[in-house]
């Protein structure tokens, strides 16, 4: 039966070299709105040479398609305005009030002189309240703890209001408590019908938050998880091409709700 | 001590005292020189006082703002898009070009202040363009290429200077050539004013009107990218108007070291922020080092002395004693 559901991402046939080595190889796949995709894998698999061919910031071979719309042959504004961005680590060093780095995430959507309105400030300072960052508005960001920087750009990503989030390890340099929340924030943006991207190492992680997960190795696609069908033996046979002697089980949380868990390696 | 916690009254407390400020050092430098000039004597309309306040000081005072101004927004904007602490416009191998003009218009052609100006600014911008030129065309571009283009097109102009130094007769054109490079605002007339102020001027409204994008571009590449900023784009207009603004300014008054680097920092240190309002504020903090210096540089020796001596002697104790008072840390 043919797939009547147009997807959201289509990324078809994407290759990236550096000089003469293959990065990611002929990597494709459909991601819908609604849903969070996690791309797990090793270090150098190809996960963030993947996210910045989608971005095209890197030359890359195939196509990438949003919504039928040809990523690579839009302008770097256009692209903007249709995928949102959040780098493990944000690269703001200098001093800017949480507002101020809010507001940037309007700059796709204003006309190159223009400036923001009242109204603009009133939606950042709403999205500000909505990440948990509420009465920091004129805090200065490089005061923020590093859970405090992530929220502050996840709200400026509320800001841009883009069909297509990518994430490139967002949790890389959060505690337990911050990495949940953020988790939890990520799932909220994507029943707004976000598409959802991240690059994560953590399969716990994956596992809890995301619908389906991407298991990259080699720059290649090897194999995918549909999180809510799998059941857990195939889940520890695909985990394995990964990590070698993964434990995936499944357990009740007090409310009597299932989750999927890595109990060792 | 007064402690501002609302930063609208901050803006208001310090826009004030930049008037006030600029205002004082104004008058002070008006009055500063080897022909006293009087209130009196001026407003009796003194024909000798008219003149030299007329055709010397006013016209020396303003280029004195305007130069002060016009180094310290470009060296703002400089350490914004390089994301360096040190950024100055000697980073795109401007200066040095801009030197060796000078020094070839004094060896080769004639010492007349216009036509050093001309060469200078040519010699300014052949270095902007060739720095710009090579670094667009290396492959993988990023912002390393322009700065190591620029570290290699200021070694070049060095040493055409050099040459131009060793060809000159030491007893006049290699003194002209050492007097130049220091800078001084000594013999500015109101006819060569014109050139810094309109590029300054215009200058400073396209840095103020794309200071959003600025702002993007301090962030990292990809990050600025995914803002919707086209990087390459906004960085080759960004830093044309400001090395344009730079090269109109040096090529009136010579080198004048250290404003570019300095006053940004003290800007930023007294507002905490990287706003609209911390980049004007850069633009009064040099244009009162530059006008107190130059002050200083006719009034404290018989002889004038370069002004760069004093942009130093001025900046670099304000900038330690800011920086004691800050109990911020702040990475730019």
């Amino acid at each position: 039966m043919p797939d009547l559901i147009v997807p959201t991402l289509d990324i078809s046939d994407v290759s990236v070299y550096y000089g003469h080595k293959c990065a990611v190889k002929n990597v494709s796949f459909n991601a819908h709105s609604g849903h969070i995709y996690a791309i797990i894998g090793n270090n150098g698999c190809g996960k963030t040479s993947l996210m910045k061919a989608v971005m095209n910031l890197t030359g890359h071979n195939g196509i990438c398609r949003l919504n039928g719309k040809t990523l690579e042959k839009m302008s770097v504004k256009k692209r903007a305005r249709l995928i949102s961005y959040i780098p493990q680590k944000t690269g703001i060093n200098i001093s800017m009030t949480v507002r101020e780095v809010c507001l940037l995430g309007f700059n796709p959507h204003l006309r190159i002189f223009e400036s923001y309105s009242s109204n603009m400030r009133q939606q950042v300072d709403k999205a500000i309240d909505s990440v948990g960052l509420a009465g920091l508005y004129n805090t200065d960001f490089l005061t923020l703890s590093e859970g405090q920087k992530q929220l502050c750009i996840l709200a400026r990503t509320l800001i841009e209001d883009t069909p297509l989030l990518l994430l490139d390890e967002p949790d890389s340099a959060l505690d337990f408590a911050n990495r949940h929340m953020l988790m939890k924030h990520i799932t909220h943006i994507s029943r707004n019908n976000k598409c959802v991207i991240m690059c994560i190492h953590s399969p716990e992680l994956a596992l809890e938050y995301s619908d389906v997960i991407f298991l990259m190795k080699n720059g290649k696609i090897i194999s995918d998880i549909d999180v809510h069908t799998a059941d857990i033996t195939e889940i520890n046979e695909k985990m394995s091409f990964l990590y070698s002697n993964i434990n995936v089980v499944e357990c009740a949380d007090a409310n009597g709700r299932l989750h999927k868990t890595v109990l060792s390696l | 001590m007064l402690k501002i916690t609302n930063y609208k009254n901050k803006i208001i407390f310090l826009s004030v005292i930049w008037i006030l400020l600029l205002i004082a050092v104004s008058i002070w430098s008006v009055f500063t020189g080897q022909y006293p000039l009087t209130i009196k004597g001026l407003l009796d309309g003194d024909k000798m006082m008219l003149m030299v306040f007329f055709r010397l000081r006013l016209p020396r005072v303003i280029m004195g703002i305007i130069g002060g101004f016009g180094l310290s927004i470009a060296g703002y904007v400089y350490q914004l898009v390089f994301k360096n602490p040190l950024a100055s416009p000697d980073i795109a191998g401007v200066s040095s070009g801009a030197s060796a003009g000078a020094a070839f218009a004094i060896v080769a052609v004639s010492a007349s202040a216009p036509f050093i100006s001309i060469c200078a600014f040519a010699g300014g911008l052949i270095a902007l363009s060739i720095t710009l030129l090579t670094a667009y065309a290396v492959p993988g571009k990023n912002k390393y290429t322009i700065i190591l283009t620029g570290i290699a097109i200021h070694s070049v102009a060095q040493t055409i200077l050099m040459f131009l130094k060793l060809a000159a007769d030491p007893e006049k054109q290699l003194a002209s050539i050492e007097y130049w490079i220091m800078g001084s605002l000594n013999g500015i007339s109101i006819d060569s004013i014109a050139i810094p102020f309109f590029i300054t001027f215009i200058g400073f409204f396209i840095i103020l009107l794309l200071y959003r994008q600025i702002l993007i571009l301090s962030i990292n590449e990809d990050e600025a990218a995914s803002l919707g900023v086209n990087v390459t784009i906004f960085r080759f207009i960004i830093l044309i108007t400001a090395t344009l603004i730079v090269s109109s300014i040096i090529c009136v008054t010579g080198l004048i070291s250290f404003i570019g680097l300095i006053a940004p920092h003290i800007a930023r240190l007294l507002t905490g922020r990287n706003d609209r309002f911390t980049y004007i504020s850069s633009g009064f903090a040099g244009t009162i080092i530059m006008t107190l210096s130059d002050i200083f540089a006719r009034s404290l020796s018989s002889s004038e002395l370069p002004v760069s001596i004093f942009t130093s002697v001025i900046g670099a104790p304000l900038l330690i004693i800011l920086l004691i008072k800050s109990n911020k840390k702040e990475d730019l």
